[in-house]
């Protein structure tokens, strides 16, 4: 019903009140009625995760585009970057844009120097500290520690991540996610390898594995586990549906349990119409609807914090750079090497 | 070209493709002899675990099953049996989803009774899972070898002074042991090389390594698993080969007529296996169907969903005639159709992975419906061919014979006699590719072109994302496709 109703918001949007409009954007960002029509054929790469939201989003673009076909190829995202550089490899041509929920996959893509240079004007959209050349961060997510809150208070989940496993907590966490494997990247540059495998293998002993991270977080609030290793807004959209939910977030200070990571989008296709799509996902609308919906963190300026989100000034995350988590490749060897793969 | 020639043609290309991703994947072994051999053996533990588990639990359950429907005189027996067979129509990984939704901490049963069952996941849950929807076909193996059970020697056992446990002990069991052990050897290839379940429950099994390590940068890792797994499977397919028993024709059927009470017990034992492995499913989903309100799928999904296993089914069973005719009627032929079993022993990942590296040296096929249907005719033409091949066999040749004394030529013997004689098996053994190429998931997932979705894949795409509800409307599709197409090839065939 939602992704209806997002439809019409997309279609009709220029004077209707949109569904989670931010009240204060600023003239400098785009609706979607500035963009002209996409004529033609993509191929999108999207990195499976956000289960329907992105496809919301999608539908929407496609339903108000009606001359455009959209090819959608869907993927575990490190799966997506490794197929699309293995096809550069061999010659083969097959994908436009490649939409990641994570930017470490993105930044294996980009560190190939295959990803094709964006228009300047598109990068300006974004905050400062989120320009790139080569690719796009479309949303940010902060690495949380969502607790059950009848199981434990917040006073008794430590402040620093390398700590977490020896309280006594029962854990839960989703090891083959991107975004929890770029976060062990993190974890690397931060505290060495020799730390991050202690930790792991401790991790490992003591936690429930689950296929998602949603599914944290719904083991989480079930009580199957205290604490959970997710990004922030499984716990928000949970919480959304059901308000009660027996469900906090806690957020580390400084360390790479709350590192902000973005889901990015990139070119391989220097074309028109694959930077006018683009375009369309830094629209007021989509990141409006990301931001209220998908409880994602817009990097645009102009488009409202979701909400239940702290002030990003508020939490401390690590001095990393996002182009840093690109180094997935160590974290995968060293989880496979430590069973936890 | 006689026909005949034609046909043994057709065999030995086959033949020859069905080697095709063994080859393939022994090669990609060699290109990456230098990245080292990846061994784990937990993995093979857990799996086999999981395939002993599930052989045992699957002949607990189907013998019973096996004996009550067909040596005990029950009313309605013949529904009952149609109503037995129903799990062989549904994806196991179905039940999967059932169980996980149903049991355990904040499940459906949690929600309603004041205690917590325990859950349905891991090593364990896996077995549980599987042997709900293997035990089939331990059943089907077990009731053919009680059909030739000849009530006379039940009589003279009893006359000789025998209980009714020594005569099963000592008249049945014996009668039925090999065909038991045969059901169960298909019961552990099917666990083995399935995907969907211990994935879904998170037991640690070769198929659900072998997709985490595709997904994880880790090709050659896959590569070294997949050709680990298919050396185990092919020990267990020479297993199968020896297994196969040979009817008798009994000269007086059994029927041992039970009381009341025991018809009771008999109808409560069929009644829990029917309602855990068909029922619950159908009530999980028609539940989330009711919560989440109705969430369809796209048409294009749906179409992709049966006209890509129809074509498949159609190819296939035009590959399977000229293969089975083969294989009926010299020797050769028969060693060119057992090697055309390989593609069935060998799992959707581990064809998916092998073609995909097939690809990716070969860019013009890479990931095209060319290399998918290929993998889905590989993976199911066996389904076909044993379908026609028994129909041959079991087949008087006086009819064709008779053909040919009166003059007509091989064509027209073939197109005017066998052909019609064996249609049924045909049809049938296309309907059982068509199945299980709608419910296909690993090589679909990972083979399938760019836009390319299937009720599996969008079944697998909400799981992954946590919206199980979502997963409703596909599955119930596929549920009554699958019960109606079974239904068809019962029809077809007599059992």
């Amino acid at each position: 019903m939602r992704r209806r109703e997002f439809s019409k918001a997309l279609l009709t949007c220029s004077l209707a009140p949109c569904a989670g409009l931010a009240q204060n954007f600023e003239s400098s960002v785009l609706s979607v009625d500035d963009l002209p029509e996409l004529v033609g054929d993509i191929s999108l790469y999207l990195g499976r995760g956000e289960g329907g939201l992105y496809e919301n989003v999608l539908r929407a673009i496609s339903d108000r585009n009606p001359k455009l076909t959209l090819n959608i190829r869907r993927g575990p995202t490190a799966a997506l970057a490794n197929a699309i550089v293995a096809e550069r490899g061999a010659g083969i041509r097959r994908a436009d844009v490649f939409w990641a929920v994570d930017a470490g996959a993105i930044g294996l893509v980009v560190d190939q120097g295959i990803a094709e240079p964006l228009p300047s004007e598109l990068v300006k959209q974004l905050r400062p500290n989120y320009r790139y050349r080569d690719w796009l961060p479309v949303s940010g997510r902060i690495r949380t520690l969502p607790f059950n809150t009848n199981a434990v208070g917040i006073e008794q989940i430590p402040q620093s991540i390398m700590s977490v496993p020896e309280q006594g907590l029962k854990l839960g966490w989703a090891p083959e996610y991107a975004s929890f494997q770029s976060f062990i990247t993190a974890m690397r540059f931060l505290e060495g390898n020799e730390a991050t495998s202690e930790w792991l293998l401790k991790v490992n002993s003591l936690a429930k594995r689950y296929a998602g991270e949603l599914g944290v977080v719904m083991g989480v609030e079930r009580g199957e586990v205290d604490v959970g290793f997710a990004n922030h807004y499984y716990t928000l959209r949970l919480k959304a549906g059901k308000p009660n939910a027996r469900l906090g977030l806690a957020f580390t200070r400084g360390d790479s349990g709350c590192l902000v990571n973005a889901s990015g989008v990139l070119a391989l296709t220097s074309d028109k119409t694959v930077f006018d799509f683009i375009r369309y996902l830094f629209t007021r609308e989509v990141q409006s609807y990301l931001s209220s919906e998908a409880f994602e963190i817009p990097l645009i300026d102009g488009v409202a914090l979701p909400p239940g989100v702290p002030p990003l000034d508020s939490i401390s995350p690590p001095a990393i750079d996002l182009t840093q988590l690109s180094d997935l490749r160590p974290t995968l060897d060293l989880m496979r090497e430590l069973r936890v793969l | 070209m006689k026909l005949r020639t034609t046909f043994f043609s057709v065999s030995a290309a086959v033949a020859a493709l069905s080697m095709l991703p063994v080859i393939i994947l022994l090669a990609f072994a060699i290109d990456q002899a230098g990245s080292g051999y990846f061994v784990r053996y937990e993995i093979f533990v857990n799996t086999m675990m999981v395939v002993s588990g599930t052989a045992l639990l699957a002949c607990l359950i189907g013998v019973p099953l096996a004996i009550i429907t067909s040596i005990f005189d029950l009313p309605l027996k013949k529904i009952l049996l149609a109503f037995l067979l129903m799990p062989l129509a549904v994806p196991s990984y179905m039940g999967a989803f059932a169980f996980y939704d149903t049991f355990g901490i904040g499940g459906e049963l949690d929600r309603l009774l004041p205690i917590t069952p325990p859950s349905v996941e891991g090593i364990s849950g896996t077995i549980v899972v599987l042997a709900l929807y293997t035990y089939p076909f331990v059943l089907l193996t077990t009731r053919s070898a009680l059909a030739g059970l000849d009530s006379n020697l039940i009589f003279a056992a009893r006359t000789l002074g025998s209980g009714v446990f020594e005569i099963f002990l000592k008249v049945i069991i014996p009668r039925v042991i090999n065909a038991v052990a045969g059901g169960a050897l298909l019961v552990a290839l099917y666990a083995i090389s399935d995907f969907g379940t211990p994935a879904i429950l998170g037991a640690n099994t070769y198929t659900r390594a072998i997709f985490v390590e595709y997904n994880a940068l880790g090709f050659s890792q896959a590569a070294s698993l997949s050709i680990q797994l298919v050396f185990i499977i092919s020990l267990f397919l020479a297993l199968e080969f020896r297994a196969r028993v040979t009817k008798a024709l009994p000269s007086q059927l059994v029927a041992i007529r039970l009381g009341s009470g025991g018809n009771c017990l008999a109808f409560l034992l069929v009644g829990l296996i029917i309602f855990f492995s068909t029922v619950l499913p159908v009530i999980v989903f028609l539940l989330w169907l009711s919560r989440e309100g109705f969430v369809g799928v796209e048409l294009l999904t749906v179409m992709n969903s049966f006209l890509v296993p129809l074509a498949t089914a159609v190819l296939i069973a035009l590959f399977a005639i000229p293969i089975a005719m083969t294989a009926a009627k010299d020797g050769v032929g028969k060693i060119l159709e057992k090697v055309t079993y390989l593609g069935f022993g060998i799992p959707g990942i581990v064809m998916g992975t092998a073609f995909i590296y097939l690809g990716l040296q070969f860019p013009p096929v890479y990931q095209t419906f060319f290399l998918l249907i290929l993998a889905y005719l590989l993976r199911f033409l066996p389904l076909c061919v044993t379908s026609i091949r028994n129909k041959l066999e079991g087949q008087d040749d006086s009819l064709v014979n008779a053909a040919k004394c009166l003059g007509a030529p091989e064509n027209e013997v073939f197109f005017r006699v066998t052909l019609p004689l064996i249609s049924k098996a045909i049809v049938g053994g296309g309907v059982l590719a068509f199945l299980e190429t709608i419910r296909e998931l690993p090589a679909t997932l990972v083979l399938g072109p760019i836009g390319f979705e299937t009720l599996a894949t969008y079944m697998w795409r909400v799981y992954e994302g946590g919206y199980f509800a979502l997963a409703a409307v596909p599955a119930l599709l596929i549920m009554g496709v699958s019960v109606l197409s079974l239904l068809v090839t019962l029809t077809m065939e007599d059992f």
